[in-house]
């Protein structure tokens, strides 16, 4: 019965990030996606509800440890499409049916990657560039130093 | 009190196979050879947790209680597998993050710290260490198992509309 209930909720999952990353476009509370998040809480609201109904209490921490991971492994394989440079090889090898090391690094090189990274941190404010200066923006809360923090433990694992 | 024990015990051995993993290949992460052995440790396990309860009281164990215990199992190893690829290499927004934490720094002072990193060389290194990419003449082409990750992302990608940007 649980395992018919993880489908459901494997496909719940799925179908609200499809319609969140619908509403909300590529808007970041960086590092993640105002999706991500709006997805992560809906399903955690919406599987809890249905965990107790159907199961009682008993499976209520199951569900949302299902949940947390669910919300991880998504994020990770998005970023992975998204920001990976190894994923954005990968798929340029498929798509051009191969490519030349050299010629492939006057399309995407240094520079490009430099930029790309400065304007994912700029969408939330995360960092300043007043006269050449690039700087962490320390005004107001910041998400980007938990979750750095968060990174930095769990690769101590 | 008894689901309790049971997450904590299935993360403890998550993380023990974790370092079994460490212990015996000490070298750089290969994503899927990570995968065989978490593949391998959740066999081992799960075949002894079946083979415990039919020697045992199998009837005093929730059957929707296992099956999610299972799944938590099998995602908190996705888990870790996922986790263990910021092991493997920095990324260059932590380098970035690194670079100007304290007094801030240039556009030109973090393009030349980046450019010493050899970002694309040494992904592409990694990328036919893990048996994704070979090298056929002067041209990098992907192997059967880079076809797979390449078609699993491309449906993703398109799913979910998103851009790969790097």
């Amino acid at each position: 019965m649980y395992l018919k209930y993880f489908l459901l909720n494997l496909f719940i999952f799925i179908f609200l990030l499809k319609f969140f990353l619908y509403i909300y476009k590529d808007k970041y509370i960086f590092p993640f996606r105002k999706a991500e998040i709006a997805n992560f809480f809906s399903n955690i609201l919406i599987n809890s509800f249905i965990t107790i109904s159907i199961f009682g209490y008993e499976l209520l921490i199951n569900t949302i440890i299902i949940n947390c991971c669910l919300a991880f492994i998504f994020y990770n394989m998005l970023c992975m499409i998204n920001t990976s440079p190894r994923t954005k090889i990968l798929l340029d090898i498929q798509k051009n049916k191969g490519v030349e090391i050299e010629k492939y690094l006057k399309k995407y090189n240094t520079k490009k990657i430099l930029n790309n990274r400065l304007a994912r941190l700029k969408t939330n404010n995360e960092i300043t560039d007043k006269k050449n200066i690039i700087k962490i923006n320390n005004k107001g809360f910041k998400f980007l130093n938990i979750v750095i923090f968060i990174f930095y433990l769990i690769k101590k694992i | 009190m008894f689901e309790l024990t049971t997450l904590l015990t299935i993360i403890f051995i998550i993380l023990l196979s974790n370092r079994i993993y460490f212990l015996i290949f000490k070298e750089k992460v290969v994503f899927f050879k990570y995968f065989k052995f978490l593949t391998l440790c959740l066999i081992i396990v799960l075949t002894t947790t079946i083979i415990f309860l039919k020697l045992n009281d199998t009837n005093r164990v929730n059957q929707d209680f296992f099956q999610s215990s299972v799944i938590v199992y099998v995602l908190l190893s996705l888990f870790m597998l996922f986790n263990i690829t910021t092991k493997s290499y920095e990324s260059p927004t932590v380098i970035i993050h690194d670079t100007i934490k304290t007094k801030g720094a240039s556009r030109k002072k973090i393009f030349n710290i980046l450019k010493k990193k050899q970002l694309i060389k040494i992904r592409f290194s990694d990328l036919l260490k893990q048996k994704l990419i070979k090298k056929k003449n002067s041209k990098f082409i992907l192997t059967p198992l880079g076809y797979k990750f390449g078609y699993f992302f491309s449906l993703l990608k398109s799913f979910f509309k998103i851009k790969c940007k790097g």
